[in-house]
């Protein structure tokens, strides 16, 4: 009888180990594979491990010559004659990276699309939870049913609009560049109808009676929501906001279409260009850091929400 | 502090199957100062009216004024009253000393006065220690404080409650029963009380509005309601054990009025009841209500034995509470009657007992109508006229 027990216990752990694997390995593959100090390896070793790649792709490729960079100088001598001369100003060891811009496009884009979700879906959310007005069932089954469609359906629609209103332009508009804005508004758009309805839920869990209490106590519509309902959908607010978050940080084909100037590449669309435009061919280990350095925001901000995340991706369960 | 007033107030909701009339027709006129108790079963409107009177719930038809001021269209925070819910509602996230000084941060009201009329509503209430919790580490009970101090922290106008004893359990619920009477009697705000238990009802009410599928049935003090109840359903809800009914005729025989049912019940009316129910021209066909404590045993009365009051019965159930014991007897075959026996009296079911009906306590009802016609206590009001003199 004990005797079975334990070999059921073994298969299962065996069963269990097999899937642990299936998902560590690559994630370990990838990981190791970024510290590889040659590019010719596809079993990567843990010996001579380096940071090369890390180095290489956030500080810049190291140029075989370092230029310097020379201005003219002009001197008044004590005898008041003047005379220029050449000095080096700066002597540059490192091709500029286009990583960290890219980076740094993505983060703004992808914060800017959380907040703009969050706020506009909470409100809806909000408004679909609370009142009650005419069209309302109708305007939730569009949201819904908007969500039904692959996001590619309206890309070209979105990419004539955005034309038509002058947001492909690399001009920039409160501090970044248009097509940056068109982008969070696209994001935006595509993660509103899961937000809604994910917010939605939530709010409805929250008794209505906490409202009246409110208004009683003098709230008026908007204190209601910003001081009783927010705070009391946070779980639901961060697991909105993961999901946007990630939406917007990995998304390519949107990227694509309406960017076309490295310069204002998204980190999906630089690593797509890192991986085919490399001018030495298939760079592998430079890749996988990339790749890792891509991960670590969005691991940042899972581990960070994670006592949120549980909790709301079960109510959520529960209630949606 | 306010006068509250309803002037054929309606209440319907529209349904897809057509519409639900909530609350029918109600006036009301609750004096400033007093506790006002709406008692009924689920779903009779008493708490719709509430709602409606603190403006959570919209007015189909007629007004409602607070001090004179025609309040339908005022949204709840300027109508300046405070509600307490069944649920408490307390603000989950929020601690204890945030939840109560919620109203007054909204009102704009400095931040000293805050803190000193919190730190007053929790001493009243015995809640000190708890300011710095949440909701979530309370006991029921406590969060019931909580919820008492955050109406009246904010000194309304009046104070609306919504069945705020129902999730206690027994125990606390007849202690903080005692406590709210003395906090009305402190405080001496115009109080709304919505339940539908009766004890509550009789306990704490200045005055009581019994109502029934979204109608007022009665509006008098517990005493009146109790002793000269308006019609059969208030006399059958308001008292515990409800009081019985028998259906039966009125029969003169020799210038004796008689009250006859079913299974030889042929009971003597006292002749200044009689003389009532000839002066209000009572139908033959009549409902008789006698309260459990106006049902005795023979063997135990101890007063003059009218023998024209005397009924056969079965004893059915037996119920002993300790301090008293209530016996379930089956009369004229198919009526059930509920009597008052002493504690130290042995009864067991299946035996055949005499019982007595104090009928100088009697009540009348129209068959048809089911509303009152008269009774014993009708002509003695000096019984509750007192405690009313009092109670305003």
């Amino acid at each position: 009888m004990e005797k079975t027990s334990f070999m059921k216990r073994l298969i299962t752990r065996l069963v269990l180990l097999l899937f642990v694997l299936a998902i560590l390995l690559p994630v370990s593959w990838v990981v190791l594979m970024s510290f590889q100090p040659t590019n010719d390896v596809v079993v990567p070793s843990l010996k001579n491990l380096t940071l090369k790649n890390y180095d290489e792709i956030i500080f810049g490729k190291p140029l075989k010559r370092p230029r310097e960079i020379k201005k003219t100088v002009t001197i008044t001598l004590s005898d008041g004659t003047v005379t220029t001369t050449r000095k080096v100003v700066k002597v540059i060891t490192r091709k500029p990276s286009t990583f960290m811009r890219a980076f740094w496009t993505s983060v703004k884009i992808a914060t800017l699309t959380v907040i703009i979700t969050l706020f506009v879906a909470s409100m809806t959310a909000y408004g679909f939870s609370r009142y009650t007005f005419p069209g309302k069932f109708l305007f939730y089954f569009y949201y819904m049913v908007s969500q039904m469609f692959p996001a590619m359906v309206g890309m070209i629609a979105l990419y004539v609009v955005f034309v038509k209103l002058g947001l492909t332009s690399a001009k920039p508009f409160l501090g970044m560049p248009k097509v940056h804005w068109a982008l969070v508004i696209a994001y935006t758009g595509f993660n509103l109808p899961f937000a809604v309805w994910n917010l939605r839920a939530f709010m409805d869990a929250i008794p209505r009676e906490l409202d009246e209490a409110a208004m009683v106590d003098g709230a008026s519509p908007w204190t209601i929501y910003w001081k009783i309902i927010v705070p009391l959908s946070l779980p639901g607010l961060a697991v909105t906001g993961l999901f946007a978050f990630m939406g917007a940080w990995l998304e390519y084909v949107m990227a694509l279409i309406l960017i076309s100037s490295n310069t204002l590449a998204t980190l999906p669309l630089w690593m797509y260009n890192l991986l085919y435009v490399g001018s030495y061919g298939l760079n592998i280990t430079k890749f996988a850091a990339a790749s890792v350095l891509v991960a670590v925001p969005v691991t940042v901000v899972f581990l960070a929400f994670q006592k949120y995340l549980l909790s709301g991706l079960l109510k959520g369960s529960v209630k949606g | 502090m306010a006068e509250i007033v309803l002037n054929h107030v309606w209440k319907i909701f529209p349904t897809k199957k057509g519409e639900v009339i909530a609350v029918k027709d109600a006036n009301l006129k609750i004096e400033d100062g007093e506790f006002m108790v709406f008692l009924g079963p689920s779903g009779c409107g008493k708490t719709t009216t509430l709602r409606m009177i603190a403006g959570l719930e919209d007015i189909t038809k007629g007004e409602i004024l607070i001090d004179g001021k025609v309040v339908n269209n005022l949204p709840p925070k300027d109508r300046d009253i405070a509600m307490v819910f069944q649920n408490y509602a307390l603000y989950p996230h929020m601690k204890v000393f945030d939840n109560i000084a919620f109203g007054l941060k909204l009102r704009k009201i400095p931040k000293d006065e805050i803190k000193k009329r919190v730190l007053k509503a929790a001493k009243m209430l015995h809640i000190e220690e708890l300011l710095d919790r949440k909701p979530g580490e309370l006991s029921g009970g406590q969060r019931q404080r909580v919820a008492l101090a955050r109406a009246i922290v904010r000194q309304p106008k009046a104070y609306l409650m919504d069945e705020p004893l129902s999730n206690l359990d027994a125990k606390l619920r007849v202690q903080t029963r005692a406590e709210l009477l003395e906090l009305h009697r402190q405080l001496g705000v115009t109080t709304i009380y919505v339940t539908h238990d009766q004890v509550e009802a009789m306990t704490l009410g200045t005055r009581v509005t019994v109502m029934k599928k979204g109608e007022i049935q009665q509006v008098g003090t517990p005493l009146e309601i109790y002793s000269i109840p308006a019609n059969i359903f208030v006399a059958g809800f308001v008292g515990s054990p409800p009081m019985n009914f028998i259906e039966g005729q009125l029969v003169e025989e020799n210038g004796q009025m008689w009250f006859v049912s079913e299974g030889d019940i042929k009971l003597h009316i006292p002749e200044d009841i009689a003389g009532l129910l000839k002066q209000k021209n009572a139908p033959t066909n009549i409902i008789l209500g006698i309260r459990p404590e106006d049902v005795h045993l023979k063997e135990e009365y101890h007063k003059e034995i009218n023998d024209s009051w005397i009924v056969k019965g079965t004893v059915k159930v037996v119920e002993r509470l300790g301090a008293e014991t209530f016996a379930h007897y089956e009369v004229g075959g198919r009526f059930k009657v509920i009597g008052h026996v002493s504690p130290l009296t042995l009864i067991e079911p299946e035996e055949s007992k005499e019982l007595l009906f104090d009928m100088t306590k009697s009540h009348f009802f129209d068959k048809e109508t089911e509303k009152r016609i008269g009774g014993g206590l009708d002509l003695r009001p000096e019984i509750y006229r007192k405690k009313q003199a009092k109670a305003s």
